[in-house]
């Protein structure tokens, strides 16, 4: 992209970008690394082109060996400390995965494995400049690592085997949990203790870490969760060499925000080599021009509107809160479709189909419509690992209200450790309870003509409102928000309807383009367009993103 | 070769070739040239044969339209306003430009009996780096004043501008769509049509101008980076060269206390500014003049003036500015 729109606008039109706060023994990170491999980057681009055009004259075993160094160095470029923790995961996944199948290694290959995030944080410490990055209890903490899983998967052998399998499966899943809360939730929970504690007249005379949360632990840890509970469930057989399996965890397209994919899905793509086709790099390309398309045309230029109607400090009326909600709408929409189309696009050209993960999710008529198309790659995750688990639809109407609700609560928490997405779930878990309990509503959104528009225009309603929960950075906010939709007789308003124009803008293109693609599964597919058609639109989607050029703004889903 | 480029494909890069040319075949020339070079003198500015100037909105550079002969009549004092959005707009997104402070200053300078021109030359998201490129310009259409509003808002705007003018010369690769007249104009075309036309500033200044620093309320700390600094030396020696006054006017700002209420502050623009008072330089304080008035009266926003704060200023400036132009300088 051009350097001026980066120059421009790469302080403003973020949203909600994480913070990296100095970790004590942790020196400090750098927020600039982390748009330094975003997928709009420059060096994005460099770095697919020169993985696609090598990786297609290596045998099979070199492109392993090839994702894994390329995924290792996009990971690396964030913060290098981290890749010891993506290894640490991966290696405890690779043996209990090994384990739940029957399958047993010698201790001498997992002491020696587990000796590779000690020897990498090690390395940096002692490469010059980065000497005080790694603090010694984390070195510590990595020279332990080793010890404590070597013993503990010798202990655990020798249990019956039914527990045995059972515990290894606790242990990958316990593992990655607790990796997730400790960096995700630690912060949010010391410092709600604190204040709880403080209110409570008791002041801790202690200051608490601040830990810094790793870009895409939210996926991965997932990813590894599900790769443990399929093989459990005999419907996934494990990865038997350490390189393919840490290549599928690490690689590079879908490790920092998804798809969040299932080892039946992937893992086999990656024990076999790809054959080439014109197609991967036909549909890869389109598939990342309409990637940009969606993040820098449509997300950015929505988000000056959203930026400024969800900031605190507004003075808010009816129209630039509903405003101000639209904008973010199609901002997270174009954000995060965008940025798993081109996850896909990159995946493509190396012969590897990734999952879609939308489905026009504003054309949803109902809630459960809604979350069967928007992240439908976690939604079916959770559906999978925490609804059905806990019971699923089987236990009567109270009981299914219930895990329906719990669920989406732990939906929300996942998005970030913040009571507005914790709300934000509780709101469409009360949704898909009210849809659920209210007779004939479900079949209502179903009927076909003017109730299936009205059902679908209800629906983008409560989804408007559900998004500025989650734009808001605390409830407080909301309830700003919330009030200023009583507010339509402001005399001193800044005009709406300008602004408004600015969205449609952007937004209409986007609509349009569904809508020409609306019996395919997603705004990708034109195969049905005349290439005339075709033509034009890449062009008109080339201008777009090159008129817009929002380089390097980071995607809102990388915090998560 | 036919495999790797689609119909669809050819026909999307016939389209955009088609365009290019068509664009580099009819474009003036000085679009591309205040694009190239992030802000040309002449951009704006048009000379008719009758010894007119129109001010025009040009490329980078949206006056508001005004005219004005090349040589002053004799006993008519030329006055020029430097500014930014402040002086262009008056009130929420408005942009009438007899409300604005420059034009009622005119006219209230001709109630009080002096022949004058005012020409307002504010130009929303322009800092002291453009506008220094304007005072060269305007040095040579002969005024008696110019009025250099200082604010700390627009530098990092200027700096970007810069740095856009350095892309397109550059020969990195990731410069090449700067190359493009395709590119460049829908970038015009989308900023300067669509974004002006349909963005407040308000919105504008929260996303891509800078929010003054608080923290450059002190007497140590200049509110100015070192280009700006240096820059307004160089205007104000110029202007001493040519013997040409100038009022240097501290922008107000609206900042909010812990306790929410809005209080009107200069961010050491005043202390600055005062260093710089001597023969012929005088300065005038918005914050002292509406530090006291209530807010929601005279500011739009945290920077902007109502309509009626425009007012306000205007008088207020007719005293100096009288004094000032009646004043010889020293030989």
């Amino acid at each position: 992209m051009p350097t001026q729109a980066k120059l421009d606008r790469r302080e403003s039109v973020s949203y909600n970008v994480p913070q990296f706060p100095a970790a004590p023994g942790c020196g400090r990170a750098d927020p600039e690394h982390f748009t330094i491999m975003s997928f709009i980057s420059w060096a994005y681009a460099l770095l697919l082109a020169g993985v696609f055009l090598a990786y297609w004259r290596l045998p099979w075993r070199g492109r392993i060996w090839l994702l894994l160094v390329a995924s290792y160095v996009f990971y690396g470029c964030w913060d290098g400390r981290f890749l010891a923790l993506l290894l640490s995961s991966t290696i405890i996944d690779f043996f209990c995965g090994l384990a739940i199948a029957g399958q047993r290694r010698p201790v001498s290959h997992v002491f020696a494995t587990a000796l590779l995030p000690f020897l990498w944080l090690g390395g940096y410490a002692l490469y010059p400049g980065q000497a005080g990055l790694v603090g010694p209890s984390i070195l510590a903490a990595a020279g332990i690592f080793p010890f404590f899983l070597t013993l503990l998967y010798h202990q655990l052998w020798r249990m019956p085997e039914p527990r045995q399998r059972k515990m290894f499966l606790f242990l990958s899943v316990l593992t990655n949990l607790g990796v997730l809360g400790f960096f995700k939730y630690f912060n949010f929970f010391a410092a709600s203790l604190l204040a709880l504690a403080a209110q409570l007249g008791w002041s801790p005379g202690w200051l608490l870490p601040h830990v810094i949360l790793p870009v895409g632990i939210s996926f991965y840890t997932f990813q590894s969760i599900s790769y443990a509970v399929e093989i459990y469930k005999g419907k996934a057989q494990p990865a038997r060499d350490p390189v393919v399996f840490a290549a599928y965890l690490a690689f590079f397209p879908q490790l920092v925000a998804g798809p969040i994919e299932r080892p039946n899905d992937l893992l086999p793509q990656f024990h076999r080599a790809a054959v080439w086709e014109w197609e991967h790099l036909h549909r890869g390309l389109r598939l990342i021009l309409v990637g940009l398309f969606k993040k820098v045309f449509v997300a950015d230029n929505c988000a000056l509107v959203a930026n400024y109607a969800f900031s605190p400090d507004v003075k808010l009326s009816a129209p630039w809160a509903i405003l101000g909600a639209v904008a973010f709408a199609f901002q997270i929409y174009g954000d995060f479709s965008g940025y798993t189309d081109i996850a896909r696009g990159s995946a493509r050209l190396l012969g590897i189909h990734l999952n879609y993960n939308f489905k026009f999710p504003y054309f949803a008529a109902s809630p459960s419509d809604f979350w069967r198309r928007w992240h439908i790659t976690l939604s079916s995750w959770f559906r999978d690992y925490v609804y059905i688990p806990l019971g699923g639809n089987r236990g009567g109407a109270a009981r299914t209200c219930f895990n329906l609700w719990l669920t989406m609560l732990l939906a929300g928490l996942w998005h970030g450790a913040n009571w507005t997405f914790i709300i934000w779930g509780a709101y469409h878990g009360t949704l898909l309870i009210f849809y659920r309990l209210v007779p004939g509503l479900e079949t209502f959104c179903e009927s076909p003509g003017w109730k299936k528009i009205s059902a679908t225009a209800l629906m983008f309603t409560f989804t408007l409102v559900g998004w500025a929960i989650f734009r808001c950075n605390t409830f407080g906010d909301f309830l700003h928000w919330f009030g200023a939709l009583g507010h339509w007789h402001a005399t001193d308003e800044i005009a709406w309807w300008r602004p408004a124009l600015w969205v449609l803008f952007h937004a209409l293109p986007l609509l349009a383009l569904q809508l020409g693609t609306l019996r395919a599964r997603d705004e990708v597919e034109m195969g049905r367009w005349p290439w005339a058609v075709r033509g034009g639109a890449f062009a008109l989607m080339f201008v777009a993103v090159a008129t817009s050029s929002a380089d390097n703004v980071a995607f809102i889903y990388f915090q998560f | 070769m036919r495999r790797l480029f689609q119909p669809a494909f050819i026909f999307a890069l016939a389209i955009l070739l088609a365009v290019e040319i068509f664009l580099r075949a009819t474009l003036p020339l000085l679009d591309v040239a205040a694009f190239q070079y992030g802000y040309h003198p002449d951009s704006g500015f048009q000379e008719n044969s009758d010894g007119a100037v129109q001010l025009v909105p040009g490329p980078l550079r949206d006056f508001s339209p005004q005219q004005f002969a090349r040589v002053p009549s004799p006993g008519v004092s030329r006055i020029f306003t430097l500014g930014n959005s402040v002086e262009y707009w008056d009130g929420i997104g408005s942009h009438v430009l007899t409300n604005t402070y420059p034009a009622r200053l005119g006219a209230e300078l001709t109630r009080r009996g002096l022949k004058n021109e005012s020409i307002n030359l504010g130009v929303t998201s322009y800092g002291l780096q453009r506008n220094a490129v304007l005072l060269r310009k305007i040095l040579g259409y002969q005024p008696e004043l110019i009025i250099i509003k200082l604010d700390v808002t627009n530098e990092g705007m200027d700096e970007s501008t810069a740095a856009r003018a350095r892309s397109f010369r550059s020969v990195t690769p990731t410069d090449f769509l700067w190359k493009s007249y395709l590119v460049q104009s829908g970038v015009m075309f989308k900023e300067k049509r669509v974004m002006d036309h349909t963005l407040p500033s308000c919105v504008l200044l929260q996303a891509f101008g800078q929010k003054p620093n608080h923290t450059t309320n002190s007497a140590t700390v200049s509110p100015f980076n070192e280009t700006s600094r240096r820059t307004l030396d160089d205007c104000l020696q110029l202007a001493r060269e040519k013997k040409i006054k100038v009022l240097l006017l501290t922008q107000a700002y609206v900042t909010h206390a812990a306790d929410s209420r809005a209080r009107v502050t200069d961010l050491g623009l005043d202390e600055f500014a005062a260093k710089l008072q001597g023969p012929g330089v005088a300065v005038f304080s918005l914050t002292k003049l509406l530090g006291d008035l209530p807010v929601a009266e005279t500011f739009t926003d945290h920077i902007h003036l109502t309509r009626h704060a425009h007012q306000i200023v205007a008088e207020a400036l007719a005293e100096p500015v009288g004094r000032l132009l009646n004043t010889p300088l020293p030989q």
